[in-house]
Formats: C-alpha cells, sequence, structure tokens
C-alpha cells in the first residue's frame, strides 16, 4: 500500500476519500495462466458446424497441421502456400491457424522471457521485437482490413513471433553455457 | 448509478476493434484488455474482501470468465461496466460461500446526518484510510465501497447482495460512522504522538 498523504488537511468528504484511494497492483500477474488457457482453447479442434466439404477440407488440414502444433519451436503453416492440388486450405482456417499458432508461440515466449538483466544487444533486439509486434497489432486492429491483408499481416506476426521465439532459445542455450547474445546473432535477426 | 464525486477506476473505454479481435480470441487483444483491467479488478476485489491472496483469486477468476464469456458482451454498454459486474460478482460469490455476508437482516441504522458523511483529516492518508476500511465488517466494507467508489445504487447493491435496498442504507450508515470513529482515534493518536 503506497503511503500517499492527500493535500487536504480539513474534513473529507467519504466518497471522495474512499475514491481517492491509489488503485493497487497484485503481487503476481495472471496472465501467464491466462495465456495458457488461451493457447489451450487455439489449439483445439474447432466444432464441427459447417457444411461437411469444408469439414473434410479442414480434417486434412489438421492433419497436415497437428504433427507440427507438437513440437514448440517449429512452423504450422508453410512459408510458401501449398502446391496446388494438393490441400485447399480455406482462408478462415488459414486465420484460425496462425491465430492458434500466434497464441501458442506469445506463450512460449512469456514462458521462456527472462527479463534479468541481459547483454546491450539482447535489449535492443527485445525492444526492437516488441515494437514491430506492436506495428503490426495497430494494424491488425484497423476496421477497414481486406480479408486477404489481414491474412498476411497475421501471417507476418506469426513470422516475427516464431523468429523471436527461436532466438530466445538461442539466447537460454547461450545463457547455460555462460554466454549472451552478442551482435552477430542479433544482426542475423 | 447515482451521482459519484471520482469516476469508478474501471471506467476505461476500449476501441470497438480491440474488443472484436479479442472475441475472435486473439490472445494479442486479450492481453491489452487484462494489462487494463489487471489494477481495477485487483483493487475492487481487495477493497470488498480486505485480502490480497483472495484478491488474487478474484482477478484470476475474473480474467478467466472474461475469456470464456466474452462471446455474450454484446456492446449496447460499456465493456469496463460489463467486466466490472462480472468482478463484483465473483467477489460477492467468494464472501458468501465463506459465511462472510450476514444472512439475516440487522437492526435498521439510523440514516446519516449531513456532517456525519465528512471523515476525520486522518482519511487524507491513503493508509490510514485503508487499514480503517479494511477493518470494517465484509458486508459493511463492501456496501461503502461499491456505494461511493463504484457508484452503484442501493438497488443495485440490493440485488448485487441478495438484500434489501434499506440493508444497503443501513450498512452504508453503519459503515460511516465506523470509519469516522476509527479515524477519529487514528487522528487523535496522531495529535497525542
Amino acid at each position: 500500500m503506497p503511503d500517499i498523504r492527500l493535500p487536504e488537511s480539513g474534513p473529507l468528504d467519504v466518497g471522495t476519500a474512499l475514491a481517492r484511494l491509489p488503485l493497487e497492483s497484485p503481487e503476481r500477474s495472471a496472465w501467464p495462466l491466462l495465456a495458457e488457457r488461451l493457447a489451450a482453447r487455439a489449439a483445439k479442434p474447432p466444432p464441427p458446424r459447417w457444411p461437411f466439404a469444408l469439414a473434410a477440407a479442414a480434417v486434412l488440414a489438421l492433419a497436415l497441421v497437428l504433427p507440427l502444433l507438437q513440437q514448440p519451436t517449429e512452423s504450422v503453416l508453410p512459408r510458401q502456400p501449398a502446391a496446388s492440388g494438393l490441400v485447399q486450405v480455406a482462408p478462415e482456417e488459414r486465420l484460425r491457424a496462425l491465430m492458434a499458432e500466434s497464441a501458442r508461440l506469445e506463450y512460449a515466449l512469456a514462458a521462456m522471457r527472462d527479463d534479468s538483466a541481459g547483454s546491450a544487444a539482447g535489449l535492443m533486439l527485445d525492444l526492437d521485437f516488441e515494437d514491430r509486434l506492436l506495428a503490426l497489432d495497430g494494424a491488425l486492429a484497423r476496421p477497414d482490413l481486406e480479408a486477404e491483408q489481414r491474412l498476411l499481416l497475421w501471417q507476418q506476426r506469426v513470422n516475427l513471433l516464431r523468429d523471436y521465439t527461436g532466438l530466445q532459445g538461442t539466447r537460454q542455450w547461450l545463457a547455460a553455457d555462460g554466454n549472451q547474445l552478442e551482435g552477430d546473432v542479433v544482426a542475423v535477426f | 448509478m447515482s451521482g459519484v464525486s471520482q469516476p469508478s477506476s474501471f471506467a476505461i473505454d476500449l476501441p470497438d476493434s480491440l474488443v472484436a479481435r479479442a472475441r475472435r480470441g486473439e490472445a494479442s487483444a486479450f492481453e491489452q484488455i487484462y494489462r487494463k483491467f489487471e489494477r481495477p479488478v485487483f483493487t475492487l476485489a481487495l477493497r470488498l474482501t480486505a485480502d490480497r491472496e483472495e484478491a488474487q483469486e478474484v482477478l484470476q477468476d475474473t480474467m478467466l470468465k472474461l475469456l470464456d464469456r466474452i462471446g455474450e458482451f454484446r456492446g449496447d454498454s460499456p465493456f469496463w461496466g460489463w467486466l466490472r459486474q462480472i468482478a463484483v460478482n465473483e467477489t460477492l460469490m467468494r464472501l458468501r460461500k465463506r459465511g462472510r455476508l450476514p444472512q439475516t437482516e440487522e437492526a435498521d441504522e439510523a440514516s446519516l446526518e449531513a456532517h456525519e458523511t465528512l471523515l476525520p483529516p486522518a482519511a487524507a492518508d491513503a493508509a490510514v484510510l485503508a487499514r480503517a476500511l479494511a477493518a470494517l465488517p465484509d458486508a459493511t466494507r463492501s456496501v461503502l465501497w461499491l456505494f461511493h467508489a463504484e457508484g452503484y445504487t442501493h438497488e443495485e447493491i440490493a440485488n448485487l447482495m441478495g438484500r434489501t435496498p434499506s440493508f444497503s442504507k443501513s450498512q452504508l450508515a453503519r459503515g460511516t460512522r465506523r470509519l469516522r470513529q476509527q479515524l477519529g482515534i487514528e487522528q487523535e493518536a496522531v495529535t497525542h504522538a
């Protein structure tokens, strides 16, 4: 509880005094648990409420995606579109998969992230990542986005999270050996 | 809602697009909402329960309910009011489960005189006021906070607590008198020190 003394020295109206009490902060963030719940939900197959043909396509897509979902650092979706004639994934399904992957990567990052002091290069990298993510989220918040643009932005978001997750893994691997991220690795990112 | 001198700390307007993204299940949108409302939810729960650990649990459960129920939010009222309602319900349910809200009506407390709505100068010290508030019975403290800090009416508080408006009025009068008394004692202690 912050020991804040308000400027008044006379009697205070009870409503004013109570409403002026400062906001309190919890000792622990509940976000990691929420992120975990979101990721678990996103990884679940959606309920079967679409027509059979779409459902069949989704099952095929899931068969391709599921093995990758079980490997946290590998990609869920191909960076290039699937070869024509193999599996045509509906845009809504691609978007759903990208959002699921995005949530899963964010959760993985929250679990991996180490905010303790590191190298200056590593810190710059973290800030750059946050800037890029904020810029993408800002673009995604635009109400006039076309479906294709939205898909592209989500793909960029997943790519960014993927790269950064990989880098965080490298950082942890280096830290286990007593090293830190330095210029060469950062330059690659 | 009744008129209040200060707006609720919950009164944070969100862009429709952010709420829409959360409704679609986007984790980043949920995270932004969580960051904005973490402290208001925790503070509300803390003021009602006077227990930090319990407030922590309320924060978690409220946010989990937000994830589960955001599809029910229709947008015909402010998002913050909808979320606050979940937080209040969650907190009062916990107090009820633990038997911390009285099951029977107590004798009506006489209405407050105008001068009795003023607190001694010690109320200007946030730590002192928070301590005095925490020392009140749960129901009394909850009514005081919901009425004054959140702006609920006696009718609304009565509905939330499953009691009558006169119960709410009575608790408000009793709580204000006890606060005045406790803060007066604090004030005397400071004066004589």
